[in-house]
């Protein structure tokens, strides 16, 4: 359960380049509904998310997740929070493009000192289920775009993450991946995770499986 | 231990693998010079007190405007009557500069027909036959005045040259082994008679008075003693002559100077670049580690893992090659500092002895500022937002 | 139980490459650095025979020092040297080149008389 209370966001405050990127958002997400975030860049939706994902603080406002106050959490809570339930496929991938697809899909879970058997079956795993276990011991400097996504995809429910954020996930996929990726989308919320996907891709519009859609305009919800 | 992230550590390492590694070449490197410096330092000091138990309680010398002069032979006898004096023998020894290697031999006077000294001497030199007979004049040398003359053709004799011209001759009638050669190299011991002649000495006079002494406790008061007897002496007891040891070494100045501020100098280099931040690159992978659900404490238990892996393995090789090459290679080159130039080196065959105060000192200066210097900037991008750092 | 057993941590430890690399090459470097240490211990200290000769060659000598730096008069019987010695040349100038640079003139000096007079 995510409750999101009167979200503010504003970036360098009483600055010159002062920029509100949210203003005054509220909304309610149950667990297990798969949102999408509609609007157009620079509507606030990456904002949300990161602020959903504890990644930054509001301004004003705050973000219950669970009945926890994720938005006031200490650096390390929050921390622990995302590498437990969260799963974040960024916009941009933020994968780390000296180490190699495997490596970079264990990232999460090396610091909870989880028997290495255990890491490795995981990463099996989520790499048959997004076709890049052949590219395995490759940099991911030395991907395509569309490998990446997939890497970052891997990386993000590796830890099996009950929420999943997900922020422009078919902006670099052709047709065929991106059927793939929503074909993911519907089992991941068949197994009860909640979604959230910010996107301005109109393939996710009107989704059948979707519970709703939230449009964004101007850092406020229309 | 955390070893998930030691592997993650070395495998960081190893991604950035030339500069660490230089980085760690120039580590050990710097604490090579250190810990060689400080070993043989070490060494020479402990070769030093070791011997102390060998010395005179007290030597007097008599000092006019600063300068060493001759002391009376008489007054000897006086001193002989403080109570708790077991001996006072005036003692005859000087420098003779030998021009063909440029060096000056120490020679010292002794009573050599004495009993005692003939046991003392077989034991202590490796003597040719039995030369020590009061018609030829003969000297017991040093292994380095043996060399040197040698090399000027002198095998078995030597003529010293006196102050009024003349030569005498003086047969070589022994030299002291090896085992004494860090104290025994340049000198020459003779007969007293024929140190007189040679430097042209008055009988009235000495060189210097040694003063023996039964219990060590009557040291400072006898010291006292003697100095209120004759204004003009400077006494120097046992203790003085251990305090000098312990000092002969300045490492404020000179030799050492040189070396701590070219060692702290480069130190300082490679901290002043680990301190002043990350590359954009290193901010951004902190950045992504915490997005990912990394804590601070696990971004920087990689960061400490990765330095003391770096710090810990320089150190480590360095001691070892130090102690390698100043007692196994007996430290060339850096042993020409400590020798100078002078000719008649001993060989420099230093005991053993390690000592771990030093070792431990080298290692808190080295390793804990590097690891805190690693630490510090990783743990300033750390703090920030993850937000800010990937967006 | 079975966690601790050897096959286990060996198995476990097939993971982590790296590690096991590096901490077998520094466990070699340790037990380097401690068979020198041990070896110079027993080989290259002094045995009491030799201590014993030096010794000896001292009592009958009675001046301290080592034989280091002969080419100066200052530093070869640095116990025993006076302040004339040092700044043999002149008043401003110190001695010789390396030997004044490693070596500090004797404590005695700065002490005139006997630093033991001047505790009383």
């Amino acid at each position: 359960m995510i409750e999101i209370k009167k979200i503010s966001k504003i970036f360098h405050q009483h600055q010159a380049n002062e920029m509100v990127a949210l203003k005054d958002v509220s909304l309610s997400i149950q667990p297990g509904e798969l949102i999408i975030l509609k609007g157009a860049s620079g509507s606030g939706k990456s904002t949300l998310l990161t602020l959903i994902a504890a990644l930054s603080k509001p301004t004003k406002g705050e973000v219950i997740v669970n009945e926890k106050r994720v938005s006031k959490m200490p650096d390390n809570f929050s921390a622990l929070y995302r590498r437990e339930q969260i799963g974040f496929v960024f916009q941009k991938f933020n994968l780390i493009p000296s180490l190699t697809v495997y490596e970079n899909v264990i990232t999460p879970l090396l610091p909870a000192d989880i028997d290495p058997h255990l890491i490795d079956e995981k990463a099996c795993q989520v790499l048959e289920q997004f076709s890049i276990m052949h590219k395995k011991n490759v940099k991911v400097a030395n991907l395509s775009g569309g490998e990446q996504q997939r890497v970052a995809i891997s990386r993000a429910l590796i830890n099996s993450p009950a929420i999943i954020l997900a922020d422009e996930p078919t902006a670099n996929l052709d047709a065929f991946l991106t059927e793939n990726f929503l074909a993911f989308i519907q089992q991941m919320k068949a197994e009860g995770r909640t979604i959230i996907i910010a996107t301005h891709d109109p393939v996710f519009f009107d989704l059948d499986f979707a519970d709703r859609e939230v449009a964004l305009k101007n850092g406020q919800i229309t | 231990m955390k070893s998930n992230l030691f592997e993650f550590a070395i495998h960081s390492l190893l991604r950035r693998g030339a500069k660490n590694i230089f980085i760690t070449i120039i580590f050990t490197l710097l604490i090579f010079v250190l810990s060689s410096v400080f070993l043989i330092t070490g060494a020479l000091k402990n070769e030093l007190l070791g011997t102390l138990e060998a010395l005179p309680e007290v030597i007097v010398q008599k000092i006019i405007a600063g300068k060493q002069k001759d002391i009376e032979v008489q007054r000897s006898d006086q001193i002989l009557q403080i109570p708790g004096v077991e001996d006072a023998i005036p003692r005859v020894w000087g420098y003779y500069y030998f021009e063909p290697q440029g060096a000056n031999f120490s020679i010292i006077g002794i009573e050599l027909y004495e009993n005692q000294y003939k046991q003392v001497l077989s034991d202590i030199a490796v003597q040719f036959d039995d030369k020590l007979s009061s018609d030829t004049p003969s000297m017991i040398i040093g292994s380095g005045v043996y060399e040197a003359l040698l090399s000027s053709y002198y095998e078995d004799f030597f003529l010293f040259v006196k102050p009024d011209g003349d030569s005498k001759k003086v047969t070589i009638g022994g030299v002291f082994k090896a085992s004494t050669q860090l104290e025994s190299s340049d000198s020459i011991v003779m007969s007293s008679e024929l140190v007189r002649e040679i430097f042209d000495l008055d009988e009235q006079y000495a060189t210097d008075i040694v003063v023996k002494i039964a219990n060590p406790k009557e040291i400072p008061t006898i010291a006292l003693k003697i100095n209120q007897l004759y204004p003009d002496t400077r006494v120097v007891t046992k203790d003085d002559i251990r305090v000098s040891y312990q000092n002969i070494f300045d490492y404020k100045s000179g030799i050492f100077l040189a070396f701590f501020i070219l060692a702290i100098f480069t130190f300082f280099i490679i901290i002043y670049d680990k301190a002043s931040g990350l590359s954009s690159e290193e901010k951004k992978e902190i950045g992504i580690l915490k997005a990912i659900g990394w804590k601070i404490e696990d971004i920087l238990n990689v960061k400490f893992y990765e330095a003391l892996i770096v710090s810990g393995t320089a150190f480590i090789v360095a001691i070892a090659l130090s102690i390698a090459y100043v007692f196994l290679l007996e430290a060339p080159l850096l042993k020409d500092i400590f020798m100078g130039y002078s000719i008649l080196k001993p060989d420099f065959k230093l005991p053993f002895t390690l000592n771990i105060q030093i070792l431990a000192l080298i290692f808190f200066i080295t390793v804990p500022i590097y690891i805190a210097a690693t630490i510090i900037p990783s743990w300033r991008a750390a703090t920030l937002e993850a937000n800010e750092v990937i967006r | 139980m079975a966690l601790l057993s050897p096959f286990f941590i060996w198995d476990s430890m097939k993971h982590y490459k790296k590690s096991r690399i590096y901490l077998y090459s520094l466990l070699s470097l340790l037990l380097l650095l401690g068979g020198e240490i041990i070896y110079l211990k027993s080989n290259n200290s002094y045995d009491s025979e030799q201590h014993k000769q030096r010794l000896a060659y001292l009592e009958l000598v009675a001046l301290p020092d080592l034989a280091i730096s002969s080419e100066t008069r200052s530093i070869r019987n640095r116990s025993l040297s006076d302040s004339f010695s040092i700044f043999n040349e002149g008043p401003e100038i110190r001695d010789f080149f390396p030997a004044s640079f490693v070596y500090s003139p004797s404590d005695i000096l700065k002490k005139q008389p006997s630093r033991i007079t001047i505790e009383k």
